[in-house]
């Protein structure tokens, strides 16, 4: 063994390392070619080194492993040269692999172009090998050589295409470059017995190594195990010890004198010792270097994953999401975007410090919203500022994102869903976000999704079970638990209870509907919680009850705002766009501790008592319960029944106003309506509706045509068919009659009927082209009523029809015009009699008359 | 990082998406950018002091509600503001103002208003351009930092001052001659300054007006060819591989007894041109370079907004410049003859090919122009193109809109401005229109149909050469541009002829209709010629007698 026998076989534990590692890497085709190269390096250099060691089972079997190495080694770097370039794969792949088989096989059976050395023995003892060189030598130069040069073709055509493919190929030419080197060097004799080109091939190997390492082909850490340290310090420590040995035997023997028998415990001993200090350097090395900083991230990752499990307040959660990612990215800020649907955006709903601006939100057309919706992955900035999709970023969203420097962005995803993002901006000058801080985020985003998901719906359905679904309030269950709560913090202090209860609401909801009625609710809910604020809470006490819980309030403060809130809902349907809807109004009861109440039970029940002294005084007021009490005393020898008198009967001088108004001017339309009137109330009440109904039917055909009054009166008196201008104008007193009726408040109630007594059942009539159901009942009595009188009653452009035309006229429109149901109802009633068609007889008599005298 | 850095430290491919990548583009996800960024224009622009005043007080919150109660606007909409370079009033603030000449004879120029945002966005599309100018095939360019540019353009304040300006900032290419010298020099100057650098350095680029490009071509071509004395001096200034070249070439075209042309001296990587009438001259210029120019549309209002690419079949436009309206030719001829028309748009997802429009802009990132009618005419060659695997529409340059002649980009005559010439003129012209033709070079002129008054054809001397000069004085003294022509490509872009008296009298009569002033359909004027050959005539009164 020469002195530079340590060469190959460093070589070959290299190769075999490296073997070892990429065979156990991620598998691409690139990995494959380099793995091609690697296992013919050991071929190569391994058979080399065996035939020179003379070992079993014969020199030939080594030299043809060694030479088979050898030659094919120019067509694994041919196809790793392609793959590395990513140029397409040449026709002549083929032909170079059975070229370099072919010359392999030949020279294997017949050694035709390159016999097997013949060992000479040396006169140091050792073996030496001899080539015998001939002619057909050339041949495998020359196969080799054009495999060669096909790959600097390739090699030149990566080379020109962009900087960075050059940058790559750089360390590969250089490798190349060396083994020519090494290959040249073999002529001089001051390489005589070096073995110079299993060196630069190395060398070759390792810029090859590092070229795919330069381009990210693989993780370092991926290759760097338990398994390579001990077979590194193992190859070192051979190595080391055959050399040192015999050295170090002379030293132990000399040093240890008297206890030289010692020698081999000593060695032993030392050996031993420098293995482990080597190996314990060598683990030192690869976990500083390598893994050290990848333990700690997993680390990081499990505990963020423990912490994050155990907490349901989306609050904790995001706030670990931004520790953990401000910690381990070295970030300078973070920020947690969460969907907000009802605004289209996502808004910052968290950042590592509470100073940050928050103010920023993305709206979900943002391009940046787009592609972390499309793609699962990190979204860096500096990349997608690249991409096509950047053009649509407003310049206000690009200097948002500029400001709070993000640079990247991880996708907060619950299945496809985007449920919101975390923006990262760096510490470091350069602001670059590695591989390895990538896939952190990316761990740390999937975990983090899953915890805000499972947070937030426990949020939702913690806020859920304590709030009323329609307001968004407290409900009464938890309006109650609060309550005493409050009830117990504030003993040292005062606490007020407001109770609102909506005045006729289920009229409310028989003019418009539940649906309108719940609309009215939210409203009345906003209102309520916009005055109250964050003074106190806001409940839902009943369906339409409404309560407010003011820690620290005395019955004044209580008083005034229930006053300003009594007020804003009095004004709230005044608004033109509600000109058809009631008016809505209050009763309120406030009842205060310790002023006037000692005990929950007590706040309760006073505040409960006010309301209803407040609905027999009349409604929409504000009542203290101490005045309640001093009330309720003094009426109770008071008859009540007078508070339970009709509540229409105080409007009746406003309508018969009103009706006398339009009969100065037109005296049809006069008593048109009451004979509607009379019809229309005739069949609510056979409908089975309540007196109440029944009254407001009356009312509401009384006022129906009311808005007639601004029309002029050769329009309204017109002998002949009108013009299509004069009908627009006529079918204008419907609106006209509601704008009139709305500024009294106290007959607004008749205003769904007024309104809707020209709308027909099939959708077809006006002002709202209502159909069906939709129409409010009391328009549907009133249409049939109407048309009824139109046709039975002498008008300017008609005579009277018979009332058997107009019943069957009726009948026709069934389902048309009229609802169906009260259509049948009332025709059944002018047949037996329990309506008596009011005819116009002594009307069109005296018409007849006033037209004579006129001739 | 500059487009400079970029060529070094990515990979072309990378460098392709990021400029070209819209090529790549489906319509819908074209309209998104346009509509996105839109909506953010109108936000700006409905917010400005201009944009409340154009608005009239209304309140816009759609682009569909934009387009249904807010008409198209021209450059007296906006002249006020900005004339007087108002730039407070402004959806954002201006870096810069680029001037044109407006209408020739009545306003002198017109300015427009550039944001940093709006130079931005130039930028990254005169680079698109350039790549593409530079390509092949999809993917495949070749531009270096190392290239130098023949620099074939106005400087600024001009549009085409920017180009130079906007490409010194990304890449060191080299201008020849270099852009601050260039902008102190007279156009014939900058050229020969330019060839004599580009016989030693070469030439990568040229870019200019297609008319320009190929005068400037021909000076080449002459400067070679044609027996100057200072031949030999500038042989010495040559680089020994330019004085290979030039000799190898003058040989060849010895042999072949022709001139010199500039493909024998030059290889150029990418050629770009822009304006009107390029399709005239197009293939010359490919036989003078050996290389087919790439249009571009790039004007003073919506700066750089469209490009050819490597198969140069149509343009694209840019999805980030301008937002986008056509109105069909049906509709331009229906405002043409009722001026209150509102003619309707359709947007780049409902263009139909073969269909012609002109284009309404309105400039994104800030700019001033809303639903502005640039009066520029495309037509659309299709929806889609299997050659260069792009999924929106692309279109080809027509021409102005017919109410202006524009003749090789350098002038926009307009009825008003050859009604300023024919009364400055002082002759006794009884009527007259002007309509924009091809000679038998394919070469645009102008032609002037005149009707003199039958007193002055006794007393006058009015003869159709007389008739040229007088107007040709008037033209250039009127429309600084014309002179241009003259100027710098040597043409002369008027012809006349004189119609008989009572000619459009005539054709009134029978056509119960007058005639348009500024190009009338080639139908139209057919008719009119024919109608000389009938008999009528016109007595003093303007009677007629048969």
């Amino acid at each position: 063994m020469n002195n530079f026998v340590f060469i190959p076989i460093i070589a070959l534990c290299c190769y075999l390392l490296l073997l070892f590692a990429f065979i156990a890497a991620k598998r691409t085709k690139l990995n494959d070619a380099f793995i091609m190269v690697l296992f013919l390096g050991v071929l190569w250099v391994g058979g080399s080194f065996c035939m020179r060691m003379e070992f079993w089972p014969s020199e030939k079997l080594w030299y043809d492993i060694s030479i088979f190495g050898l030659l094919m080694m120019p067509f694994a770097f041919f196809c790793f040269m392609e793959e590395f370039v990513g140029a397409k794969k040449s026709r002549l792949r083929l032909l170079w692999l059975v070229l370099s088989l072919a010359i392999n096989i030949i020279n294997i059976l017949t050694g035709f172009f390159l016999k097997a050395p013949e060992p000479v023995a040396q006169p140091n003892g050792g073996v030496g090998f001899v080539y015998h060189i001939t002619w057909s030598v050339a041949v495998l130069f020359l196969v080799c050589g054009a495999v060669l040069i096909h790959m600097f073709i390739i090699m030149l055509r990566g080379y020109k295409t962009d900087e960075i493919r050059k940058r790559q190929l750089t360390p590969i030419l250089l490798g190349i470059i060396s083994v020519f080197f090494g290959q040249v060097c073999l002529c001089f004799p001051v390489f005589e017995g070096f073995p110079i080109d299993i060196l630069s091939a190395l060398l070759m190997i390792f810029c090859m190594f590092y070229a795919m390492y330069r381009r990210r082909l693989f993780k370092l850490t991926l290759l760097v195990s338990k398994g390579s340290c001990y077979v590194v310090v193992a190859v070192i420590v051979i190595l080391l010890f055959s050399n040192v040995i015999a050295p170090l035997e002379r030293f132990i023997r000399t040093a240890l004198g008297q206890y030289e028998d010692r020698y081999v415990l000593a060695t032993a001993i030392l050996f031993t010792l420098v293995t482990f200090l080597l190996y314990y350097a060598m683990k030192r090395f690869v976990d500083t270097v390598f893994i050290k900083e990848e333990i700690a991230r997993s680390e990081t990752l499990k505990e963020f994953s423990r912490e994050i499990s155990c907490s349901l307040e989306v609050h904790q959660v995001l706030e670990k999401v931004t520790r953990t990612v401000e910690q381990m990215l070295d970030a300078d800020k973070v920020y947690i975007f969460i969907e907000n649907s009802r605004e289209n955006t996502y808004d910052i709903a968290h950042s590592a410090s509470p100073l940050d601006n928050k103010t920023m939100s993305l709206d979900k057309s943002n391009p940046v919203i787009g592609y972390l919706n499309q793609h699962n992955e990190c979204l860096l900035m500096e990349e997608f500022q690249c991409l096509t999709a950047y053009k649509a970023m407003w310049e206000e969203e690009k200097k948002q994102i500029r400001n709070l420097d993000i640079k990247i962005f991880a996708p907060l995803k619950d299945g496809d869903t985007l449920i919101g993002l975390i923006g990262v901006s760096k510490r470091d000058t350069y602001g670059r976000f590695t591989y390895d801080d990538i896939s952190f985020l990316t761990s740390v985003s999937s975990i983090g999704a899953i915890a805000v998901k499972n947070a937030r719906l426990y949020e939702k359905a913690y806020q859920e079970a304590r709030t009323d679904d329609l307001t968004g309030l407290l409900n009464r269950k938890y309006f109650y638990e609060v309550l005493e709560d409050e009830f117990e913090k504030n003993k040292d202090r005062s606490l007020a209870l407001i109770i609102l209860n909506l005045d006729d609401f289920k009229l409310y909801n028989q003019l418009y509907g539940d649906r309108e009625g719940d609309l009215a609710l939210q409203r009345v809910a906003r209102t309520i919680t916009a005055s109250v604020g964050n003074n106190g809470y806001t409940a839902r006490y009943s369906g339409k009850e409404f309560a407010i819980i003011l820690p620290g309030y005395d019955m004044l403060s209580a008083s005034n705002l229930a006053e300003n809130i009594r007020r804003q809902i009095m004004d709230m349907n005044k608004t033109a766009a509600d000109y058809a809807l009631k008016v809505l109004t209050v009763s309120g009861g406030i009842s205060s501790y310790p002023y006037a109440a000692g005990s929950v039970k007590e706040l309760v029940e006073g505040a409960d008592m006010a309301v209803y002294q407040v609905k027999r005084r009349g409604k929409n007021a504000i009542m203290l319960s101490h005045e309640s009490n001093i009330n309720a005393k003094s009426e109770n020898n008071v008859d009540s029944s007078e508070y339970k008198q009709d509540i229409y009967s105080e409007y009746a001088p406003t309508i018969y106003a009103l009706t006398a108004a339009i009969d100065t001017k037109d005296h049809y339309t006069f008593s048109h309506s009451k004979n509607v009137a009379y019809y229309a109330s005739c069949l609510a009440e056979a409908y089975d509706m309540g007196d109440d109904f029944v009254e407001l039917i009356r009312e509401a055909g009384l006022l129906h045509d009311i808005g007639k009054i601004g029309i002029r009166e050769d329009i309204l008196n017109k002998p002949g068919k009108l013009t299509d201008e004069e009908y627009e104008i006529i079918k204008g007193h419907v609106e006209s009659s509601v704008g009139i009726i709305r500024h009294l408040p106290s007959l607004d109630y008749v205003i769904p009927a007024v309104i809707g007594h020209h709308e027909r059942y099939d959708g077809q009539g006006y002002p709202r082209k209502i159909s069906g159901e939709d129409i409010p009942l009391s328009a549907r009595i009133l249409c049939i009523a109407d048309a009824f009188d139109a046709m039975v009653s002498m008008r300017s452009y008609k005579e009277p029809y018979t009332v058997e035309y107009a019943l069957e006229e009726l009948q026709r429109q069934r389902g048309k015009q009229f609802d169906p149901k009260l259509t049948d109802l009332f025709i059944r009633m002018v047949k037996a009699g329990d309506i008596v068609p009011r005819l116009d007889r002594d009307l069109a008599e005296e018409k007849r008359k006033h037209k004579k005298k006129k001739d | 990082m500059k487009f400079e850095e970029k060529l070094k430290k990515k990979r072309s491919e990378d460098i392709w998406n990021e400029y070209c990548g819209f090529l790549d583009l489906n319509i819908s996800e074209y309209m998104r950018i346009q509509k996105r960024l839109m909506e953010e224009q109108l936000f700006l622009w409905e917010k400005s002091e201009l944009g409340k005043k154009l608005l009239q007080g209304r309140r816009i919150h759609s682009i569909d509600e934009l387009r249904e109660k807010f008409p198209l606007t021209t450059y007296e909409d906006y002249a006020d503001v900005l004339l007087q370079k108002k730039g407070g009033m402004l959806p954002d603030d201006p870096i810069i103002w680029i001037q044109t000449t407006w209408e020739g004879g009545k306003h002198p120029i017109k300015v427009a208003p550039y944001t940093q945002s709006m130079l931005n966005t130039y930028k990254n599309n005169v680079l698109a351009c350039m790549i593409l100018s530079t390509s092949t095939e999809k993917k495949k360019f070749d531009v270096k930092a190392t290239d130098t540019f023949l620099y074939g353009l106005a400087p600024l304040p001009y549009a085409t001052g920017l180009f130079p300006r906007a490409l010194h900032d990304e890449i060191s290419i080299e201008f020849l001659p270099p852009v601050e010298e260039a902008e102190g020099m007279s156009f014939s100057e900058r050229n020969k300054r330019g060839f004599k650098l580009a016989m030693s350095k070469g030439i990568d680029y040229f870019f200019g007006l297609g008319s320009v490009a190929y005068f400037v071509s021909q000076t080449l071509s002459k400067m070679g060819g044609g027996g100057s004395g200072k031949k030999g001096s500038s042989i010495v200034t040559l680089s020994p591989k330019f004085l290979l070249r030039y000799l190898k070439a003058k040989r060849t075209c010895k042999k072949e007894g022709r001139d010199l042309i500039p493909r024998d001296l030059f290889d150029l990587k990418g050629f770009m041109v822009a304006g009107t009438d390029n399709h005239c001259y197009k293939d010359e210029l490919e036989e003078l370079w050996g290389v087919r120019p790439m249009e571009l549309f790039a004007g003073t209002e919506p700066s750089c907004i469209g490009t050819e690419t490597w198969t140069r079949e149509g343009m694209y436009f840019f999805p980030d410049t301008c937002f986008y309206e056509f109105i069909p030719e049906a509709e331009m001829n229906k405002n043409l003859e009722d001026k209150t028309y509102q003619p309707k748009t359709y947007l780049m997802d409902e263009v139909q090919p073969g269909e012609k429009y002109e284009i309404v802009i309105s400039v994104l990132k800030g700019g001033a122009f809303m639903r502005y009618r640039v009066g520029d005419v495309y037509r659309c060659m299709g929806l889609e193109n299997s050659e260069d695997q792009t999924k929106i529409p692309r279109f080809k340059y027509i021409d102005r809109v017919s109410n202006v002649i524009d003749i090789a980009g350098f002038t926009r005559i307009t009825e008003s401005a050859v009604q300023t010439v024919v009364d400055l003129s002082g002759l006794d012209i009884e009527d007259w229109f002007a309509a924009k033709e091809y000679n038998e070079n394919k070469k645009p002129f102008m032609h002037v149909y005149v009707e003199l008054a039958p007193d002055s054809l006794a007393s006058q001397a009015v003869g159709k050469e007389i008739l040229k000069e007088h107007l040709t004085v008037y033209f250039k003294y009127v429309d600084h541009d014309y002179k241009d022509l003259k100027m710098i490509l040597g043409m002369d872009p008027l012809q006349i002829t004189i119609l008989k008296c009572g000619t459009f009298a005539e054709y009134e009569r029978r056509h119960q209709k007058k005639l348009r002033k500024v190009n009338p359909s080639v139908y139209e004027i057919k008719d009119l010629l024919e109608l000389q050959k009938s008999i009528y005539a016109v007595r003093k009164e303007g009677t007629r007698i048969e």
